[in-house]
């Protein structure tokens, strides 16, 4: 056609540009980092490693809470939620509820941070790398124990890709808790004489691969205990920290700090406060020995009791001294408890005396002779006023079949045995 | 092909071109057809020329003519066109404009380079033009759209002064994608976000940097001025927007700003006083004397009269919404702290509160004018308006300065800035976890306590509530300040045109900047500070917003006689950075503001940044201006998309015909003489946001060391966009001649590739996931009917009534069916399952329902719905009087039905101050029983107590029907008679209209909150109807004098 002809050229002309303009949208890279995070990528093993302790105090609170409310340590009085004093002290235990969940999920939060650091060790020589996963091993050992201490017998997920496994059992569960440990234990003997990175405050003592040692021992020494393993146990505790002359604070500990982004002790909570939430139980009052300096160090008397869900006690908690104040891991003191607990179980009394004797007479308290019948029950006794709020009494209790022993102070009240395996780890359909 | 004809048009035209100097004067009055009312404003221009001018404010005209015969072309918005033969000799031409009632003229934008006449159009699309935007002065421009159109659906989440809308387009299409339509101005894309200010820190109900930030935020479109509005285009489905490609699923809303017209310069100023007061209150319960309230509250006043249920409730409800406690006092002691408190008269607190009568003022100035060459528009508007709230309010200054050039016959350029400065002041009001916001304090207050000011000027301590709203009213500051600037660019260039062919290029492009400040103060000296660990507050937020876009474009124009084609082809580069920086420091020095006068103070910074690239081809078809063909293929790749190298593609296919055209229609012409079946189909897609494809790495410090932890929520390296596809159907047909006319449209959208957040097993270190996975369906229909129902000299009556309903259905989910929104299952939340409405309303009701397997029955418990957001349907009734100088519109918008999760009922129920607490009521309990499925009718003899009492049994109680007819806008004007206006200033004045108007003058619902529009949640697909006691809405009314020089 005649305007065809014409203009043939600048049509040309035309064409190519709508060609450019079209390829032009094509060639530009789009696809840059998220700005507001970095990328596992550049991701560094001392981020991962800072990352991992930081992340094992998440919902820490909530856990000790749990354990201390339903072994009948303490009371946690919120107004703004019943479940402290309704579900955990009457049951069930929601499974899709926040007193699981958030533990539960800041436990794995932590499992997954120590899974992506030993996938960051390849510019590292052996030995930095043994460090790096006797590190990893050990901290994930831990969570793991933290999360079966809450299902027990209803086992503990070792799947962790989401892919909704099954469940392990408990036994299972304690059996790779163990492995990772002494795998831990072997690779710390590997590593350099230092980490190649650092650790905070709460490791001071602890920050090299060979006295991380000992704190991985000392782990495995609860861990051998719990499975019943006594003489185990005390070849764990003989590599441990354990020193039964030395301070029993002595130990691993979460450190808190009030610096940027760093987080608070959430279970502080200042004696002179008008109103607190976080209380002792009557009973560890009633059952205290004339002069016990623990009772003194770990709770007070409020100037009027409390009464609050039908529950009344005039207990204040002493046992955090600031908000910036540390909570321990895992201390001298449990040691040497758990080393006469593991003579209780072997029979030798007279070794389980000699570390039971350390233990009162710190406390300002005699000598109490045990024997056969009644070595466990004094055993629990101090260990219930030596580890007070830092949530064993309840584990122990059940490791002995004991629940029952412990006190009900309501109608209806019940102790729960086990949490139960959370909503979202199994799928509906 | 007829090329001789289109020489010899060639030829017809050229020699019009070359006419020589010599002209004549050509003079008349352009009036409307029927009644004789004069047009001002109408352009008359000579056919294919420069010449031209406008009808003054009496309809009369002067145009330099050429002495020869021409085509006198007459145009005026909402009448066709008239094309005259003006023959050599004539110097005197009366002009009658003929309604047009389908406004088949009007130019309607059909791709991003390209526009297409009414009469043809393929799609239903919404336009409205300035004077019907806002005949009643609107604060924000999304507040201008209610009620205007089928189809779209305008959501006010809070009544704070400075907005906070949603608008919705054709009904739910989205789970978790993003919501809100596309706003174009003038070609720029422009910023929507709604950006939190920081005042959730002090209610503590969501985070700071949360990824749900509650607070009901202003969203950005609020800047925009709807007085520099020239009109609005609303593309509302896929079929219609498809050429906007990955971005437009939601709609895309196009709005052009007001540019000059050729003639001597035009001064429009209008000055407006007004006031705006709270549009209904809530009420409350009233006792005669304390031993009154002792009586109904039960001496045991702490616990405000709540049984041990009610109680329970309340602590669940806490611990779920939050609020702290109220200090554990004695019965004693608060019982004491009530009667020194107590009032002897009853207080209506919403009285205190709400019950300022803000000042309202707006000035508006523009000036227009220019020569065909060079058009000039500049604007300007001062807005000052005081809310229901002491303390509260709004306040705009923007300008506009528009100009067109027309460089050559080959090029024009055309250029919009704009300027403006927003200011609110929003209070605190509604979710909260402090018991601080106005709304959860109130609830708290019984009408006995006294906690005004004192003689002293003290504010005494609340014994109820752990804040006294008083207080915090008078000194708490929750102030935004946005500074915003547009501008926007248009070059054309005709690089071939003649009669059969032309080429332009057309290059749109521009930029949207905007620094928004918001500073919340909450000072050491309130009950609640003064009580917490860290007293005061000081929370800066600085949000810098940067869009750009460009597009190129190539358009050819094919005429073939009686058959025209266009073919555009371009390219888009669109790019989007946001920065919010927020400064939260507590712990705070008396009297300071500023953040590092703090003993606390921590950081967090957001950065989203955005880049799309597209490109697209569109072909239009019209033949014999009956038959219009399109189609259209858009591709877009983005930065937010897994794979950024991907091009997605989103086609578009319509077809029109005029049936009125053909000869088998003459019959019909008397029954409609334009009628138009028309066909469309389109895909749009729905962009993830920019982090859901990222696995985040989240700081977390210890002892001074920073670290990094997996984020809980892991990204999909391979996400993809949500897709629309959708097919729109109907008709529009003119009725009797002018008497009136039809629009009727069907649509059916089918959305796949859900973008959804689904839970994984935490044990994985994840609790969630971004998927695409699913599909919804959204079917709805719309019709508006236009009716010129009387029209003489004397008096004039139009009336539209619009009607419109969507069903959106979910068809399939890859995940477990979810409960999404809200804040627990027994407080009402959104259920999202196969077969459902995604927005079905769920609470504590089940009934146990029985399926046979193979294995045998299988009983489950499943939800009972208790209600649906979504309305059975939703009118408007849009009415224009005209009585001689006189002038009356209204604006009557109905919502039929749609459900809201009425928390503010439980929080007044809980403080026992619900206006009906003590009545008699009945509720119906469905499912419930565990012996199976039994519905249960109760029967209490207060009303407040039984909602309680079943709660936890039934959420039914709290779930309110939404439903409400509203007066939206009234305008009452009367133009002063020329007779009047000429004597003004000898004669300089062209114009004075005087005028009242108002907006949401009126409301009648059954709904017992403050407003059936309402959304704690903002602009969320799912779960926005909660009501956790917003701002209250207000109505406003102006007495306005505007005139023209």
């Amino acid at each position: 056609m005649l305007f065809k002809k014409i203009n043939r050229s600048k049509a040309a002309i035309a064409g190519l540009g709508a060609l450019v303009m079209m390829l032009g949208t094509a060639c530009e890279a789009l696809d840059f980092a998220d700005p507001n995070s970095p990328v596992i990528e550049v991701a560094s093993v001392q981020t991962l490693v800072t990352g991992a302790e930081a992340g094992m105090r998440v919902s820490l609170a909530i856990y000790l809470r749990d354990v201390s409310v339903i072994g009948r340590e303490a009371y946690y009085f919120e107004p703004a939620d019943p479940r402290y004093t309704g579900e955990l002290l009457r049951g069930p235990i929601d499974a899709g509820g926040f007193l699981l969940s958030r533990p539960w999920d800041a436990r794995y939060n932590v499992v997954k941070n120590t899974l992506l650091l030993q996938e960051k060790t390849a510019s590292l020589d052996a030995a930095g790398k043994a460090g790096v996963d006797g590190f990893a091993k050990t901290i994930r050992a831990y969570q793991l124990l933290m999360n079966l201490n809450l299902l027990n017998d209803n086992g503990l997920q070792l799947d962790f890709t989401g892919s909704y496994g099954d469940f392990s059992t408990k036994a299972q569960a304690m059996t790779e808790i163990t492995s990772l440990l002494s795998g831990g234990a072997t690779d710390l003997a590997a590593a350099d004489s230092s980490f190649p990175f650092s650790l905070s405050s709460g490791f001071d003592g602890f920050d090299t691969p060979v006295t991380f040692a000992t704190f991985n021992w000392a782990l495995a020494a609860r861990v051998a205990v719990y499975n019943g393993d006594y003489s185990g146990a005390l070849t764990a505790l003989g590599l441990s920290f354990i020193d039964g002359a030395g301070d029993f604070d002595l130990g691993v500990y979460h450190a808190y700090s009030t610096a940027a982004n760093d987080q608070l002790n959430e279970i502080f909570e200042s004696i002179t406060a008008e109103t607190i939430k976080y209380f002792g139980h009557p009973t560890f009052e009633a059952d205290a020995d004339a002069g016990d300096a623990r009772f003194a160090a770990k709770v007070y008397e409020r100037t009027a009791s409390v009464t609050f869900d039908e529950l009344t006690t005039d207990l204040g908690m002493s046992l955090v001294s600031s908000s910036s104040a540390s909570l321990p891991i895992i201390r001298n003191e449990e040691l040497i408890l758990l080393r006469a607990e593991a003579n209780i179980g072997l029979g030798n009394y007279t070794t389980a005396q000699t570390d039971l004797d350390i233990i009162r007479a710190a406390a300002g308290l005699a000598s109490v002779t045990i024997t056969s019948t009644n070595a466990l029950d004094q055993l629990l006794h101090e260990k219930r006023y030596s580890l007070f709020g830092e949530g064993h009494r309840w584990i122990d209790m059940r490791r002995y079949g004991k629940l029952a022993d412990l006190p009900l102070d309501r109608d209806g009240d019940v102790i729960i045995e086990n949490f139960p395996i959370p909503e979202d780890e199994i799928r509906e359909n | 092909m007829k090329v001789n004809r289109l020489l010899l048009f060639l030829a017809m035209t050229l020699g019009i071109q070359l006419l020589s100097a010599q002209t004549r004067t050509l003079t008349g009055r352009v009036t409307q057809d029927g009644t004789g009312e004069p047009l001002p404003g109408t352009q008359l221009f000579v056919k294919d020329t420069f010449i031209g001018t406008t009808s003054d404010a009496e309809g009369y005209y002067s145009l330099d003519a050429p002495p020869e015969d021409f085509l006198l072309v007459v145009a005026f918005v909402g009448y066709k066109t008239a094309e005259l033969t003006v023959a050599a000799g004539v110097t005197t031409l009366d002009i009658s404009m003929i309604s047009d009632v389908l406004r088949s003229e009007e130019v309607v934008v059909t791709g991003l380079a390209s526009s297409v006449k009414r009469r043809n159009l393929a799609n239903a699309v919404a336009s409205v033009s300035a004077a019907d935007l806002i005949p009643a002065p609107a604060q924000t421009l999304d507040a201008a759209l209610s009620g205007k159109f089928a189809g779209i659906t305008v959501r006010q989440n809070t009544g704070a002064p400075g907005g906070g809308m949603s608008v919705n387009l054709r009904g739910v299409s989205t789970i978790q994608g993003a919501t809100q339509p596309l706003y174009v101005i003038d070609g720029v894309i422009i910023n929507n976000a709604a950006n939190q200010s920081g005042i959730d820190v002090v209610s503590a109900a969501a985070g700071a940097g949360s990824a749900r930030p509650q607070g009901q935020p202003s969203n950005r479109i609020g800047d925009i001025n709807p007085q520099d509005i020239e009109s609005v285009e609303v593309l509302k489905g896929a079929s219609a927007a498809a050429i906007y490609g990955s971005k437009a699923a939601n709609g895309v809303i196009i709005i052009t700003t007001k540019r000059g017209k050729p003639g001597d310069i035009q001064f429009r100023i209008s000055q407006r006083t007004g006031a705006t007061s709270i549009l209904k209150k809530q009420g409350h319960r009233s006792y005669d004397s304390y031993a009154d309230a002792v009586d109904v509250y039960g001496a045991d006043l702490s616990a405000l009269g709540l049984n041990q249920a009610g109680q329970d409730a309340y602590a669940t409800f806490r611990a779920l919404v939050g609020i702290d406690s109220v200090n554990n006092m004695s019965t004693e002691a608060l019982d004491s702290k009530f009667k020194s408190n107590w009032a002897n008269v009853d207080i209506d607190y919403e009285d205190e509160l709400y019950g300022e009568t803000g000042l309202l003022t707006e000035t508006n100035i523009s000036a227009g004018g220019g020569t065909v060459r060079t058009r000039y528009y500049a604007a300007a508007t001062i807005k000052n308006e005081e809310g229901i709230i002491k303390g509260t309010g709004y306040s705009k200054y923007s300008g506009q300065l528009n100009l067109d050039h027309r460089f050559s016959d080959r090029a024009t350029l055309s250029v919009s800035t704009n300027l403006a400065r927003t200011e609110s002041d929003r209070g605190i009001t509604g979710n909260d976890n402090t018991n601080t916001t106005f709304g959860f304090s109130l609830a708290f207050t019984p009408s006995f306590v006294d906690i005004r000011k004192d003689a002293d000027g003290n504010y005494p301590d609340h014994p109820s509530n752990p804040s006294n709203p008083l207080h915090t009213r008078d000194v708490l500051i929750n102030n935004e300040i946005v500074f915003r600037s547009i501008g926007s660019f248009n070059f054309k260039y005709k690089l071939l045109d003649n009669a059969d062919m032309s080429l332009d290029f057309v290059a749109t492009g521009g930029g949207d900047f905007y620094n928004q400040s918001n500073l919340v103060h909450s000072p050491p000296e309130l009950q609640f500070e003064r009580n917490g660990d860290q007293p005061g507050q000081s929370i800066q937020a600085n949000t810098t917003s940067i869009n750009s876009n460009l597009s190129l474009s190539l358009v050819n124009r094919l005429n073939m006689g009686t058959t025209s084609l266009v073919t555009s082809a371009g390219a888009q580069w669109e790019t989007a950075d946001l920065n919010q920086v927020t400064v939260v420091a507590s712990n705070t020095v008396v009297t300071q503001t500023n953040v590092d006068q703090a003993a606390n103070v921590f950081v967090l910074q957001s950065i989203r940044k955005q880049q799309d690239r597209g490109f697209f081809i569109q072909t239009e078809a019209t033949l014999n201006d009956v038959i219009y063909l399109t189609a259209a293929m858009r591709a877009d790749r983005s930065s937010t998309i897994g794979d950024t190298e991907k091009f997605f593609t989103f086609p578009k296919a319509a077809a029109s015909i005029r049936l009125s055209e053909l000869g088998f229609w003459e019959p019909l012409s008397g029954l409609s003489d334009e009628f138009k079946i028309r066909f469309a189909y389109g895909q749009t897609g729905n962009l993830p946001t920019a982090a859901a494809k990222f696995t985040a790495l989240n700081p977390l410090n210890i002892g001074g060391n920073s670290g990094l932890v997996t984020s809980t929520r892991r990204g999909d390296e391979g996400i993809r966009p949500e897709i629309t596809t959708e097919i729109e159907y109907g008709i529009d047909a003119s009725l009797f001649g002018g008497f009136g006319s039809i629009e009727l449209s069907m649509f059916n959208q089918k959305i796949t590739d859900l973008l959804l957040f689904s839970a994984t097993p935490s044990s994985s270190g994840f609790s969630s996931e971004v998927i695409n996975g699913g599909e919804m369906t959204v079917k709805g229909i719309e019709a508006s009917l236009n009716l010129n129902l009387v029209r003489s000299s004397a008096f004039e009556w139009a009336t539209r009534i619009n009607f419109y309903r969507t069903r959106s259905v979910v068809d399939s989910l890859v995940v477990d069916p979810f409960n999404l929104g809200g804040f627990a299952t027994f407080l009402g939340t959104y259920r999202i399952e196969e077969g459902w409405s995604p927005t079905a309303i769920v609470g504590s009701e089940t009934e146990t329902v029985i399926t046979q397997t193979a294995d045998g029955p299988d009983t489950s418990e499943v939800h009972i719905k208790l209600g649906d957001e979504t309305p059975d349907f939703q009118m408007s009734f849009n009415n224009i009087f005209r009585i001689g100088p006189f002038g009356v519109r209204f604006l009557l918008d109905w919502k039929k039905g749609g459900d809201i999760i009425n928390l503010g009922a439980l929080l007044t129920d809980l403080g026992g101050t619900t206006a009906d607490y003590d009545q008699e009521a009945k509720f119906l309990v469905r499912g419930g029983a565990s012996d199976g499925v039994s519905d249960t009718t109760y029967t209490v003899e207060q009303a407040g107590p039984g909602r309680l009492g079943l709660l936890g049994t039934a959420t039914a109680p709290y779930v309110g029907d939404g439903s409400y007819l509203k007066l939206r806008e009234l305008a009452i004007e009367y133009n002063v008679p020329q007779s009047i206006v000429g004597g003004i200033l000898g004669g300089v004045v062209d114009y004075v209209t005087l005028s009242v108007t108002g907006r949401n003058l009126w409301m009648m619902t059954d709904y017992t909150g403050y407003d059936p529009e309402v959304s704690q949640f903002g602009n969320v697909a799912i779960g926005g109807s909660v009501d956790t006691i917003p701002f209250p809405s207000s109505k406003s009314i102006f007495f306005d004098i505007s005139f023209g020089l």
